[in-house]
């Protein structure tokens, strides 16, 4: 988790753009507006959503679910977060039910034997990349035994790299409950990790 | 470097937001997104025209008084549904006429609104007291209201059937005609005039007025049978 003091929040000046007309636009469900907005924040999301479920079935149903439900939500967007947070933040109190979703589709993969097919960013050897891959998995594994509140916050904070007034921004919590949050979370998933390696 | 740290990097270095999913995703959101904007502009086209014409309508039915005869025959509408069976054996007081009356189980006939507080059946509630708007409605409460004070106040079923007609054949099709029309027949009854309260009461048992006092005629006319 960065410093939230010392660290120059990105995501503010990445959606400087994003203007009241475009909201506005969104609102009155512009097609064409949406489209910008999802040419712009798409992948951010998709990101999000992937760590968050780890699962890109469940993760795409949770970007669309997101922009869809967006223009609705806008009707409670003030313009004091950027839009940016503000998307990621619908995409957090829609989760919920995606990653129960995901967990159920893991655990049926497991159980059949079936390997995640992902593969994506590039990495130096086939070594690496299987080891990252196989690293990725554990961690995604240990999250499903996280309460929900604490994925979304370790996902935000530490795979994300977001600041905790960021994250509390995005999920509507004081940064001291998102620090909390992460610490639990971070102890947690150390004793997860350790008791995974000792059964290998 | 701890295992976490690396399964966080992991994690991140893993999942990005690239997916060959994405245009479709773009091409459902749109269509949706339309297909929405769509369903609004119809919606307010359509709601606009029937908003400005109830508007206008409400406004041309309070000026002219229209309006107030509407709620009024509504309210009467309602409370006509909403009456409940009447209290047991609550019997119609004896005729001040020698002509004793059947054994019936009846209720009294409750004024119309504009009195809402009268929801019982047992007490007579004031007759009511409608703010007037014109000279006609203002007759047509008079003549009610003497009708009412007769056959609840002074209870006297000779001198209520006579007011009762006269307010029926004034007003035929009144705000008050159904209850008028009831309390008549229960004068008759009160009178020992059988054969006419049975004749009064039946278009009530035949359910000619709704579910209005259908019950209650139907429990009379079996008395009375």
């Amino acid at each position: 988790m960065r410093d939230s003091s010392a660290a120059i929040d990105v995501t503010f000046f990445a959606v400087s753009g994003d203007g009241d007309d475009l909201v506005e636009r969104l609102r009155r469900d512009d097609a064409t507006a949406l489209g910008q907005v999802y040419d712009a924040h798409h992948e951010d999301l998709r990101a999000f959503a992937r760590r968050l479920l780890g699962d890109d079935a469940s993760a795409e149903d949770l970007v669309q679910d997101t922009f869809l439900a967006l223009s609705d939500a806008l009707k409670n967007y003030r313009g004091d977060a950027p839009l940016k947070s503000f998307i990621i933040g619908i995409a957090a109190n829609r989760a919920r039910h995606h990653v129960r979703a995901a967990i159920r589709r893991r655990a049926a993969h497991e159980r059949g034997g079936v390997a995640n097919d992902v593969e994506r960013a590039p990495s130096s050897t086939p070594e690496d990349r299987a080891s990252r891959r196989e690293l990725a998995e554990s961690l995604t594994r240990a999250l499903d035994a996280l309460p929900f509140d604490q994925r979304v916050a370790i996902v935000l904070c530490e795979v994300e790299e977001r600041t905790a007034a960021e994250a509390g921004r995005i999920v509507g919590a004081p940064e001291a409950t998102i620090r909390t949050r992460v610490f639990h979370a971070k102890k947690k998933l150390r004793e997860l990790l350790k008791s995974e390696g000792e059964e290998r | 470097m701890s295992d976490l740290d690396d399964a966080l990097r992991a994690l991140r270095e893993e999942h990005d937001g690239k997916s060959d999913a994405a245009p479709a995703t773009r091409r459902k959101l749109l269509l949706a997104a339309s297909t929405r904007r769509r369903r609004r502009v119809v919606f307010l086209k359509l709601a606009w025209p029937i908003a400005a014409v109830l508007a206008v309508s409400t406004a041309w039915a309070a000026g002219s008084g229209r309006l107030t005869r509407w709620v009024d025959a509504l309210r009467t509408d309602e409370h006509a549904e909403h009456v409940e069976a009447p209290p047991p054996a609550h019997t119609l007081p004896p005729p001040s006429t020698s002509a004793p009356p059947p054994s019936v189980v009846a209720s009294e006939e409750e004024p119309p609104p504009p009195a809402p507080s009268a929801s019982s059946a047992k007490v007579a509630p004031a007759p009511p007291k409608i703010v007037d708007r014109d000279a006609a409605l203002d007759a047509e409460d008079g003549l009610y209201r003497e009708a009412h004070e007769a056959h609840f106040t002074k209870k006297d079923p000779q001198a209520a059937l006579v007011a009762w007609d006269a307010y029926l054949a004034k007003y035929p099709n009144g705000r008050f005609a159904p209850e008028a029309k009831y309390n008549r027949a229960l004068s008759l009854v009160r009178l020992g005039r059988n054969d006419e309260a049975k004749q009064a009461l039946r278009p009530f048992a035949e359910g000619k007025y709704g579910g209005y006092r259908q019950r209650d005629a139907e429990k009379l006319l079996g008395a009375l049978e």
